[in-house]
């Protein structure tokens, strides 16, 4: 026992070896319950805020799926100082840029501008969350573009659909069993005052983490922020977070799904646990021994050796509550996907039997901490690594640490989990096949 | 008890409008002083054998990345097109020092990336690993041994990854506007298909490798934590040794601009959008002065969210996005806007481009949205300093294309110096709206007729082939006439009258699972059908009068289009029964099916459902019957290709059948017909109960 605690010591120690880049920060709370994080790096001249919410489309109601992503086009309709179409054009006035997206549990705002134009981009996304303009027209424009959007994303692309499919399969209770694009007949029957209190509920301080990255000079900083959020009043709804619990699966699902496509392709999903917790850790570097890189076991025999596969990836897909482990492929030409999931299965229960080797084992930790290290370049990529962390984690100093809890899976924990999660009464198997012409 | 939080909730929010009154935020703050920008320094250094080495060290992580590619013209591939992307990947995929297995082990046990594609090569990993790096790079450029196996490994794969781009429509647009802007002789309008890359060999992979890759023609990029006499220790090392070669210089042929604005379509029936491309070539050499006006007119266009997002997007909102990019180019250039619209905006949307087009030509741009697109050009350039990668492609660019040594320190500069004369002058200079290519992937049915209105409309296929529009033959016949035919050319009225009952056995696999199904007629108008499949058996059954199902799952009674369908089915000769079943036939068209040109004679039920019927307009026998069934997953498509007629008492009936449903196909042989044998009455009972 004592061994053993000694052993995760010394890789603790080696993992701090590693990282020698320490992203330095600073954290506080506003007293509206605003999370704050300053980071500075000089290294261009240039600031990136990043604002973080814990909302995403698990927050929804089932008869409003599509809900908070559809919310996050309005956050760019304006405010009563920002005009209709104007918040765009303020930034690219400043040189700047700006994005959003909406994931499962999470929404996130940043803008990029040079570093003398910090003031202006607080200016607006703290505005835009004190008193965000909500009116007919604009709700309507953005209707048709987030249609517009999911053809394009979803409809109309090759595979578009398989997330959708897999979480609608593999979820029966769970708010994941719909996606972050939802539906939009949904969006359709929103009223503009289910709008509004979306709005007062989840774009509150107390439910984001605010960080602000690059070349900052920290005082003034703390002194913008105070200014721009400070008065921005706590929350006064509890906040809804899903309460279901997805229950055990216990018989396989399996299902056809026909698209518009050339290829086959075959998803197999089996559920995981939480991030965070030590298992999706040990679930993450199993995806590596699976299919990150060349050389790794399923690239080598779908792809490599019995070509059955132009491209075949296992993806972790951890999310804040429970989430799926998921394994596809797409199939060569002329090749079935009975063939193909028989072989990808076969690689499984190769995990599930044998202990990798002390050599693959080895491969697998350089190529986790090589991606680790190489991951945060960019000031924006840190600004919203450390919101997550914080809003995820409760730590925002994992941006810095959390190499060491890949690095204390151990080669049982791979064959472990392996043994446990991946059962095939616990799966969703989906076959994508190409639609007849015409159809 | 809502209204009743409704109007808490506004006291709250009145609330909240003074706690944070303190602050005036009707005020915009205004920029600070403006930050000092600072190209990154960075070394070029040309060693002996004309290897050009570029080193922009950043020690912020400790990371490296290589770049070495050949400073190569576009090379015209004709018959191979695909084979120096090829030639790449098959570098990567075997040296006379290491096989596949041995590189991808390497490179993945330091947590590496190397990969190959055309004329480059790119790796990455930990800068402590950059020996090992350099080992693996040099190895792939200087050692390839172009394994055979590892070819047809990647021919097959390239071939897959051809036919699943048949499904992308923005794959196929592009297609669509390279091939029609350059044309087949040109090497940007060169594709790859399946056909080009299964031609590539391995000889003709060594050839292209021999030709180019020469130190004299190869520029090496090392960016990231590394120092550079290091850099050229490991150069020295791994590269010194290098032959000197000469290099060709081939000359493209020169392109022709459109005459007039052109329409070209792609037909992917069903499509739930439309991908547009508006766009022509411009001359416009990297080198030009023009480069920097116009690149800002690009911005004002269409680069980001700019005026086609704005007029596509937030206006009609006909979009998810719609933008355009101007690309410089020493042989010939590009412009192109682009967007994916809902299928029945295609026109509307097409128009709205073309409105931008003309205005940014006609008006000249405002001083306010200008300085926008200014500040957005020079912010981007800004941020992109932020990764040493994108410097090193700077200073690749530099070497590349001759361009002036300080092109980028003055990129901010060249920017502030455009005036709105400038953007309007190089407007019309560049773009010519009116002979311009709009190219379409999209339903034809829905857009077809709207498209023609901009220019005249070709049709292609997915890989750009000019898909020849037949104007189809007047047909005289009426569809009584073709089923006359039809049954005169398989027997005669006479024969088909003299057929009492009639048993037909067919046989198939579906999936590698046999498959086997009985089919009883008799006469007038009955019906047994029997499908065994993994040792079940489905029954459907018509007697003249009722239509039912049974499995051993119980039985259920045929209604509405099921029901159709047996009683079409009944007869011997089922042509001469429809119009008793309130069936119309009508002919719609000659269509070519399988290589035979047919007409197409529709038949319509009482309850809506249509069926397709192909005959063969020189012998009349029936090559195909296509239906659409609605199944609880929506509407689903059946194709029947029928050949190899033989004769049973008589009547010619199709031995082979071809079924197509969903994607999937399997034949269906005739193994056993018997013509008048008998048959049980016990066939046509109807189960008791349920």
């Amino acid at each position: 026992m004592k061994t053993l605690y000694l052993f995760a010591l010394l890789m603790l120690v080696s993992a701090a070896a590693i990282g020698q880049v320490t992203i330095q920060f600073e954290q506080y709370d506003l007293p509206n319950g605003l999370h704050v994080i300053l980071h500075q790096d000089r290294s261009a001249p240039i600031v990136s805020q990043a604002l973080v919410y814990h909302v995403g489309s698990k927050n929804e109601q089932a008869d409003r799926t599509g809900f908070a992503h559809f919310f996050e086009h309005l956050m760019f309709e304006g405010t009563p100082h920002i005009g209709r179409g104007e918040f765009f054009k303020m930034v690219q006035n400043a040189g700047g840029e700006l994005n959003a997206s909406t994931s499962f549990d999470q929404t996130i705002y940043y803008i990029t501008v040079p570093s003398n134009q910090l003031e202006l981009a607080m200016w607006m996304e703290s505005g835009r969350m004190l008193d965000l303009k909500i009116d007919s027209i604009g709700v309507e424009t953005q209707r048709g573009v987030v249609k517009e959007e999911r053809k394009q994303g979803l409809e109309n692309r090759p595979y578009g659909s398989i997330l959708e499919q897999t979480m609608s399969h593999a979820f029966k209770v769970h708010p994941y069993r719909w996606t972050p694009i939802g539906s939009a007949q949904y969006i359709d029957r929103a009223g503009t005052d289910e709008f509004r209190q979306f709005y007062k509920q989840f774009y509150v301080p107390d439910n984001a983490c605010l960080v602000v990255a690059g070349d900052i000079d920290i005082a003034r900083t703390k002194d913008l922020v105070a200014k721009y959020y400070g008065g921005i009043p706590r929350g006064t709804a509890p906040i809804a977070r899903p309460k279901e619990v997805e229950p055990p699966q216990t018989v396989e699902v399996r299902d056809t799904v026909y698209d518009n496509i050339q290829l086959p392709a075959v998803i197999l999903a089996y559920h995981m646990p939480a991030q965070g917790t030590p298992d999706s850790y040990a679930l993450s570097m199993l995806t590596t021994l699976l299919s990150g890189g060349e050389s790794s076991r399923l690239t080598k025999r779908l792809v490599d050796k019995d070509k059955l596969a132009v491209v075949v990836q296992s993806i972790p897909l951890s999310l804040e509550d429970p989430g799926l482990f998921l394994a596809l492929a797409i199939a060569n030409f002329g090749k079935t996907l009975p063939e193909v999931e028989k072989t990808i299965q076969q690689e499984i229960e190769r995990v599930q039997k044998d202990l990798i080797t002390e050599a693959e084992f080895q491969k697998i930790r350089n190529q986790r901490e090589s991606e680790f290290i190489q991951k945060n370049s960019s000031v924006q990529g840190k600004a919203v690594e450390l919101a997550m962390y914080h809003l995820f984690f409760g730590d925002a100093n994992l941006v810095n640490t959390e190499l060491a809890r890949y690095m204390k899976v151990t080669r049982e924990d791979i064959r472990r989990v392996a043994q446990q999660y991946l059962t095939p009464d616990s799966r969703t198997v989906l076959y994508y096949l190409p639609k007849a012409q015409g159809q | 008890m809502r209204t009743a939080l409704a109007m808490l909730c506004a006291v709250l929010v009145l609330a909240a409008g003074r706690a944070d009154a303190q602050l005036d935020r009707s005020i915009v703050p205004g920029p600070g002083p403006a930050p000092a920008t600072a190209f990154p320094d960075y070394d070029v250094l040309t060693m002996t054998n004309g290897l050009r080495v570029i080193v922009v060290q950043n020690h912020e992580l400790p990371t490296v990345a290589i770049r070495l590619l050949v400073d190569a013209p576009p090379i015209l591939e004709k018959d191979m097109a695909g084979v120096v992307d090829m030639t790449g990947q098959l570098m990567r995929s075997g040296t006379t020092r290491r096989s596949k297995d041995q590189l991808d082990e390497e490179v993945d046990r330091i947590g590496a990336t190397l990969g190959a594609s055309g004329l480059s090569v790119d790796a990455s990993g930990l800068s402590r690993n950059i020996d090992a790096l350099f080992e693996l790079v040099a190895d792939v450029t200087l050692r390839p041994s172009f394994p055979q196996s590892e070819l047809q490994k990647l021919v097959m794969q390239t071939q897959s990854g051809l036919k699943a781009r048949k499904s992308e429509p923005d794959a196929i647009v592009s297609i669509l506007r390279k091939r029609i802007l350059y044309g087949d002789k040109h090497p940007y309008g060169e594709v790859e298909t399946e056909k080009s890359v299964g031609r590539i060999t391995r000889a003709a992979c060594q050839k292209v490798y021999k030709t180019w890759f020469v130190p004299n023609a190869v520029i090496l990029a090392v960016v990231g934590d590394v120092q550079k006499d290091q850099v050229l220790a490991l150069v020295k090392k791994h590269f010194g040794a290098w032959k000197k070669g000469t290099i060709p210089k081939p000359v493209a042929p020169a392109v022709q601009p459109l005459d007039q604005r052109t329409v070209a379509l792609v037909d992917r029936s069903g499509a739930v959008q439309s991908a547009i491309r508006v766009g022509q070539t411009v001359t416009l050499p990297r080198t030009s002065p023009d480069v920097m006006p116009v690149t800002v007119m690009n911005k004002v266009l269409g680069g980001g969210i700019a005026r086609l997002f704005v007029n596509l997007r937030e206006k009609h909102s006909y979009t998810y996005g719609a933008y355009s990019a101007v690309g410089p180019d020493e042989l010939i250039g590009a412009f192109t806007a682009q967007t994916s619209v809902r299928t029945s905006v295609t026109d509307s949307a097409i128009t709205e481009i073309l409105y931008e087009l003309n205005r940014i030509r006609d008006e000249a741009v405002d001083g306010v949205e200008l300085d926008r697109a200014k500040n957005g050009l020079s912010g981007a350039f800004v941020q992109s300093l932020e990764q040493a990668t994108n410097v090193a492609g700077y200073a690749i660019d530099i070497e590349r294309y001759n361009l002036p040594k300080d092109h980028f320190r003055t990129y901010l500069q060249r920017v502030a110096a455009v005036t709105p004369a400038d953007v309007q002058r190089v407007a019309r200079q560049y773009l010519a709206p009116d002979k311009m290519l709009v190219a379409v992937v999209g339903s034809g049915k829905d857009v077809k007729e709207k498209l023609a209105a901009f220019g005249p409309l070709r049709l292609y296929d997915e890989e750009g082939n000019r898909v020849a529009e037949k104007a189809s033959a007047p047909v005289t016949l009426t569809a009584e006439q073709i089923f006359a035919k039809f049954i005169e050319r398989t027997g005669g009225a006479a024969k088909y009258a003299a057929i009492k009952d009639r048993t037909i056995e067919v046989s198939g696999k579906i999936q590698e699972m046999d498959m086997k199904i009985r089919t009883v007629q008799r006469s007038p108008a009955s019906l047994y059908q029997e499908v065994a499949m993994m040792g079940m058996v489905q029954k459907q059954v018509y007697n003249g009068t009722a239509g039912w199902t049974s499995s051993p799952m119980g039985s259920k009674d045929l209604t509405g289009e099921d029901l159709e369908d047996v009683q079409k089915e009944a007869p011997i000769e089922s042509y001469g029964a429809l119009a008793a079943l309130g069936i119309k036939a009508e002919v719609t068209g000659r269509k070519e099916v399988k290589g035979k040109e047919c007409y197409e004679v529709t038949l319509t039920t009482k309850s809506g459902s249509v069926s397709r019927h192909y005959f063969d307009v020189k012998d009349f026998l029936k090559v195909r019957e296509a239906s659409v069934k609605n199944t609880p997953r929506g509407p689903v498509e059946q194709v029947t290709d029928m050949s190899d007629y033989k004769p049973f008492g008589g009547v010619l009936i199709p031995t082979r059948n071809e079924q197509t449903v969903m994607g999937t196909t399997f034949v269906l042989t005739v193994d056993k017909c018997t013509v008048n044998g008998g048959v049980a009455d016990s066939l046509f009972v109807k189960p008791a109960g349920k």
